[in-house]
């Protein structure tokens, strides 16, 4: 089992100040495996250092990178299988080559798919509109976990403070979808299952 | 002479600044209570006659400054001591948990014979205020401390309202009365000295 | 007066000692079981004899001092057991006196004289006047001391205090408090004596044995604290006048700080709170090198727990004046000691502010007071530049800061900034961080232009280069943490209504632009996204058509956020200042300003041309554009179609060939737009995806083509991905034939092996097919348009 942050489009110090008091103190260190991150702009990672230094931080170079994936291969045997590659920068092959992660137009669902293709993964995560997002596609599943600062956005007006986290066992996906409304803390759960038949393993 | 010995019982009371300890004496020899902080300077005692199995006994409690820098003197008062109490307030945790360092500087500078029976007492002191509302340190917890410790008796108490205090003093004579007197055994040299002693402290500047 | 030695040396003489005394009272124990008075006395004043020695430290001595007690317990025992058999106590008070020497006489004297005072037979007074009249005899310092310790502890439970079964006549009280305070008298001269006796060359040690031996002093008071008699009119009247007398008559440091101390300490709060006057009346007096601030702070300390443990003790202060009588107190201590360093008068300063921030919470005037106070004594000076001097006045002017937890407090005290004026520059960095972490860790906003302009001043050690510090090696790091507080900072600064948003967001800019080229990359962007922030807001306003001939438009909003961001892509950020274009532009958008929008993006494109030199920087810069351009609808056909051919044209011209296929067919979607009023280009969406085919193909073509994963063979791939977006889309420009061409060359292409594919396009590949496939079983109208497709 894995538990997988995923925190979206935080923007600090551009657009937002800080993390929403509730939603710091529910981040509390210690039993987060990964954390990853659809915004580089701020200084978050300042937040980061103090409360999960040791943790796996991805983050995209800017804010231009309009949606990020993570390459987890859910496991179909027992075997184990490192879950995610994952060091401080983006995994090959989206750290060679950023812009790829640019879907135009943004937050197109059939362009997110593609790129989905293209990175073959089973859980693509993404950003930009600041809207929380969680659908099965094709086997895999597509999340944006919205803005965790619930920061401004030019796509999406009345942006609720989002983030998702990610219970990743084996071919079983538990999200867990903490959304801050009026100044109090929502939580909803949405289970997938990985469906489709067994690829060959390399 | 050991008989003589016997009828006074020492007993030390230690504890942080403010916890009461000179208000549990106080209550128990005087039965007089005041609200009013007043803290202590140095070691000083009270006694009391008690008896006990148709015995009299003299108690002679040792009240001491909680505050280090009121006790510029050292500690030798330790020595002799019967029993050691320890004090505590239930409604501050770091008055609980400094028992130990009090229990152990105790330990060391008395160096009693045998330090691992030497008998103490623990007194969670306070209980009364706000009917225990406010209390941080649970009966649970300081009774497994004084359990880890070799079972040293406990005991709650409000030196405010009296209430404990008398049975926790009848204990605390009891295991004092317990504890072997551990006086050197003096054997006085064949010859007596005394002469020569006399002058040798002449040292001195005669008064 | 003690001679030099080692610790060896006295170990042994202790040694010596404790054995003389064991000797002695080995003796004296058998003479008592055998109830022979004349031997035990002549024993007990052998073994007293060793208290005469001059050469222990008091350390040593007290512990010969405890053995000596103890057996004295026994002697006591045995006098009072004599007396019950019907010996004469006044005899026994006879008989001691025949030990030849004055000290072990004194012991005995004192001991008897406790079993005389139990025994009644002459009024308590009387015998304690007495043995302390006699006590005078040994002038010795620490023999005296202890002697008189001695008295102390067996009188202490004797005493004719109120209540006490040795209590005289209606007054007799007080002459146990006569009693005590001569014997406390006494021994502070002893005590204070004892500095001056010896060569100077000894001073050091003498003041430590000193300091080793004050609690015998201090145990007087103690003992003062606990006469039930002593009422507040007695403590008042006699017993702190008389107390204070010595303590500044002796005009001894260590005495005058350590007797302050014990007074504040054993006596009770609501005595120091109704003598304040004459405690701190003493003040003044005493030398001046005792630290006055440690004791001043010891009593507010007290007084402030005092006045938090209960809320009926509030009004008491007010009545007495407490702070009134703090304050003045303090300003003449450090009136009176003009030598006193700086650093002693602000820690007094911020002991009163701590006082009066715990007991007066409500009393903003007080705090102004006590900075003021600590301005007037600035003012004249030169910057502070000591350290611990700046450490305290950051902890001064932290104090009101954390305790209101509200920087519109702070912001309300006038002295707040004057004091603010006496620091260095780094210290008023410390303190603008300080006030920063505070707002934000309150979640405190500053609604008004006045309150920012207020806060601005008190921070401006982040906001502009100071005077002075351009040489300044400034830490690269150091500066982005300020510079990044100070942009969270800015989303602080809010109001709820438009009107005074906009003058907050003018005030902030006008502070930011002046803040230096390296500020500005981290001071404009929020400030941006505030006013775009605002910009929102009357979006919504104005479709409820409230405010028509509102001051605050949209359109005044934009014409700032442009002259703001251009301050910035005059600085090397231009790829910042793009970014900040296109959001200005998305949302002029959505407020239909097609001018203005046209305006921006029309910036970012010259930005792009001339200032986006980096490769890697264009792309990200192009897609950002195409991403922004394919969103906004505001349009006209001819402003739109400058902008998307400029944004195609960019595209194509990138430095690397996969780059430019790609932005290309990213291109594609500016002429499909699928909303309400819709683009539907699909000639040229063909265009777009034919010209990236041929990119593509031109980069196949070159020799030394970039391996791995982003090769040519899996640019195809994305295109066939396109083709089938569009296709499903309904773009009739794209047939089912088309696909089936493309598919069959990437077929080809991934065939010939040159240069090798590598497995993500492979896989890439066969996952675009699977998707092919799973369409075509999908059945439905999506399954329908795929059957003619062949694979």
């Amino acid at each position: 089992m894995v538990l997988v942050l995923a925190l979206g489009d935080l923007h600090i110090p551009h657009r937002a100040a800080d993390l929403p008091a509730k939603f710091k103190s529910m981040l509390v260190p210690g039993k987060i495996h990964h954390i990853l991150c659809t915004d580089g702009t701020g200084i978050h990672s300042s937040w980061a250092d103090r409360t999960e230094p040791d943790r796996n931080w991805v983050e995209p170079a800017s804010d231009t990178m309009l949606a990020l994936a993570l390459g987890s291969h859910l496991s179909y045997d027992n075997r184990p299988r490192p879950l995610i590659h994952l060091h401080r920068r983006l995994p090959s092959p989206l750290s060679d080559h950023p812009r790829l992660a640019q879907v135009v137009p943004w937050g197109d669902l059939d362009s997110l798919a593609m790129l989905q293709r293209k990175l073959d993964v089973d859980i693509l995560i993404t950003g930009h509109t600041h809207q929380f997002k969680a659908y099965k596609h094709e086997g895999g599943v597509v999340i944006n976990p919205g803005s965790a600062t619930g920061a401004y956005s030019s796509i999406s007006y009345d942006v609720n403070p989002s983030f998702v986290l990610m219970d990743i066992d084996g071919l079983h996906v538990v999200l867990y979808v903490y959304e801050l409304i009026d100044g109090e803390v929502k939580v909803d759960r949405i289970d997938f299952k990985k469906s489709s038949p067994p690829r060959p393993t390399p | 002479m050991a008989s003589r010995r016997r009828m006074l019982l020492k007993v030390i009371i230690l504890g942080d600044s403010g916890v009461g300890k000179t208000s549990l004496m106080n209550q128990y020899v005087n039965k007089k209570f005041s609200n009013q902080y007043k803290a202590t300077i140095g070691a000083d005692f009270l006694t009391k006659e008690i008896q006990f199995e148709d015995r009299l006994f003299t108690l002679q409690i040792w009240d001491t400054a909680g505050q280090e820098r009121f006790q510029s003197l050292g500690v030798a008062f330790y020595r002799g001591a019967d029993c050691c109490v320890l004090v505590y307030d239930v409604n501050v945790m770091k008055s609980f948990e400094n028992l130990n360092n009090w229990r152990e500087e105790f330990l060391i500078q008395a160096s009693p014979s045998d330090p691992e029976n030497f008998p103490f007492v623990v007194l969670g002191n306070k209980i009364d205020i706000d009917n225990g509302n406010s209390r941080v340190v649970s009966e649970k917890k300081a009774r497994a401390w004084c359990a880890s410790k070799g079972n040293i008796p406990y005991f709650e108490t409000s030196a405010k309202e009296g209430f404990n205090v008398e049975a926790a003093f009848q204990c605390i004579a009891k295991i004092a009365l317990k504890n072997e007197p551990e006086d050197e055994i003096y054997l006085p040299d064949t010859i007596d000295v005394a002469g020569n002693r006399q002058h040798r402290s002449s040292s001195g500047c005669g008064c | 007066m003690l001679p030099a030695a080692g610790g060896e040396d006295e170990e042994k003489w202790l040694a010596e000692g404790i054995a003389g005394l064991q000797q002695n009272a080995f003796y004296m124990h058998r003479s008592l079981d055998s109830n022979n008075l004349r031997d035990a006395l002549k024993y007990s004043a052998q073994m007293l004899s060793e208290l005469r020695t001059s050469r222990l430290s008091p350390h040593k001595y007290y512990e010969l001092y405890m053995r000596a007690f103890d057996e004295l317990r026994k002697l006591e025992m045995f006098f009072k057991e004599e007396t019950m058999k019907g010996c004469s106590v006044i005899d026994l008070y006879e008989l001691v006196q025949h030990a030849g020497n004055i000290l072990p006489r004194l012991y005995l004297l004192c001991t008897v004289g406790s079993v005389y005072i139990k025994s009644k037979e002459a009024p308590a007074k009387d015998i304690l006047k007495d043995l302390v009249e006699m006590c005078r005899g040994i002038q010795h310092p620490v023999r005296g001391l202890f002697l008189r310790s001695y008295l102390s502890q067996i009188s202490k439970d004797k005493l004719p205090d109120i209540g006490s079964e040795y209590e005289g006549d209606s007054d007799s009280f007080i002459d146990a408090v006569e009693f005590v305070l001569q014997n406390f008298t006494e021994m502070n001269k002893l005590w204070v004596r004892m500095q001056h006796q010896g060569p100077a060359r000894e001073k050091e040690k003498r003041e430590k044995e000193r300091s080793e031996l004050r609690d015998l002093v201090g145990k007087n008071l103690h003992v003062l604290s606990q006469i039930d008699g002593i009422d507040l009119d007695m403590y008042k009247d006699t017993v702190l006048p008389r107390v204070l007398e010595q303590v500044v008559n002796c005009k001894d440091e260590i005495a005058q700080h350590y007797l302050m101390d014990c007074i504040i300490q054993v006596f009770p709060d609501e005595y120091h709170l109704q003598t304040l006057e004459i405690l701190l009346g003493a003040c003044p007096q005493l030398q001046p090198t005792v630290d006055i601030m440690i004791v001043l702070s010891q009593l507010m300390d007290r007084l402030s727990i005092y006045a938090a443990s209960s809320a009926e003790i509030l009004p008491e202060f007010l009545q007495v004046e407490a702070f009134a009588k703090l304050s003045n107190a303090i300003g003449k201590v450090i009136d009176f000691q003009p030598e006193m360093p700086i650093v002693s008068a602000i820690s007094l300063y911020v002991s009163l502010l701590t006082f009066t921030l715990r007991v007066h919470p409500d009393r903003l005037d007080f705090v102004d007071q006590v900075l003021g106070a600590c301005v007037k004594k600035l003012s004249g000076r030169p910057k502070i530049e000591d350290n611990k001097a700046t450490k305290q006045i950051v902890a001064l002017l932290s104090a009101p800061v954390e305790k209101y937890k509200d920087i519109d407090t702070a912001l309300k005290l006038s002295n707040f900034p004057r004091v603010m004026d006496h620091l260095d520059n780094a210290t008023k960095k410390v303190m603008a961080v300080v006030i920063i972490q505070s707002i934000m860790k309150n979640i405190t906003y500053i609604s008004t232009s006045d309150k920012v302009e207020a806060l601005f001043v008190l921070i401006q050690g982040l906001m502009k280069d100071m005077d002075g510090t351009q040489d300044e090696e400034l830490d690269e790091e150091d500066f982005k943490e300020e510079q990044n507080s100070v942009a969270r900072l800015i989303h602080m600064l809010y109001n709820d209504d438009p009107e005074q948003m906009l003058e907050i967001i003018r005030t902030v800019r006008d502070h930011i632009l002046i803040g230096g080229p390296k500020r500005l990359a981290f001071t404009v962007p929020p400030l941006i996204f505030s006013a775009l922030k605002l910009v929102r807001r009357l979006q919504v306003h104005e479709a409820d058509e409230i405010d028509e001939d509102a001051t605050t438009t949209p359109k005044k909003i934009f014409q700032i956020l442009s002259q703001t961001i251009e301050a910035l892509s005059s600085v090397p950020s231009s790829e910042l200042a793009l970014r900040l274009y296109l959001q200005c532009a998305e949302t002029a958008n959505d407020c239909d300003l097609e001018p203005v929008a046209y305006e921006f993006l029309t910036r970012a494109f010259i930005l792009y041309e001339e200032e986006v030199a980096d490769s890697k920087a264009q792309v990200t810069a192009i897609h950002l554009i195409i991403g922004t351009l394919q969103r906004m609808n505001a349009f006209g056909v001819e402003n739109r179609d400058t902008l998307t051919h400029k944004a195609t044209g960019y595209s194509a011209k990138l430095l690397k060939k996969p780059d430019q296929c790609r932005a290309v067919y990213a291109c594609s979607h500016l002429f499909w737009v699928e909303n309400q009023d819709g683009i539907k280009d699909g000639e040229r969406v063909l265009l777009c995806l034919k010209r990236a085919l041929r990119i593509a193909n031109a980069a196949q073509q070159m020799v030394n083509v970039t391996r791995g994963s982003s090769g040519p063979a899996t640019l195809y791939v994305e295109i066939l991905n396109k083709y089938l977006y569009y296709f499903e889309k309904g773009n009739p420009q794209i047939t089912s034939s088309a696909i089936e061409g493309l598919i069959e060359l990437i077929m080809t292409e991934m065939q010939s092996d040159n240069p090798p594919s590598d497995p993500s396009t492979d896989a890439f590949l066969s996952s675009t097919m699977r998707y092919i496939q799973f369409q075509k079983q999908k059945g439905g109208v999506m399954g329908e348009k795929y059957q003619p497709i062949k694979v």
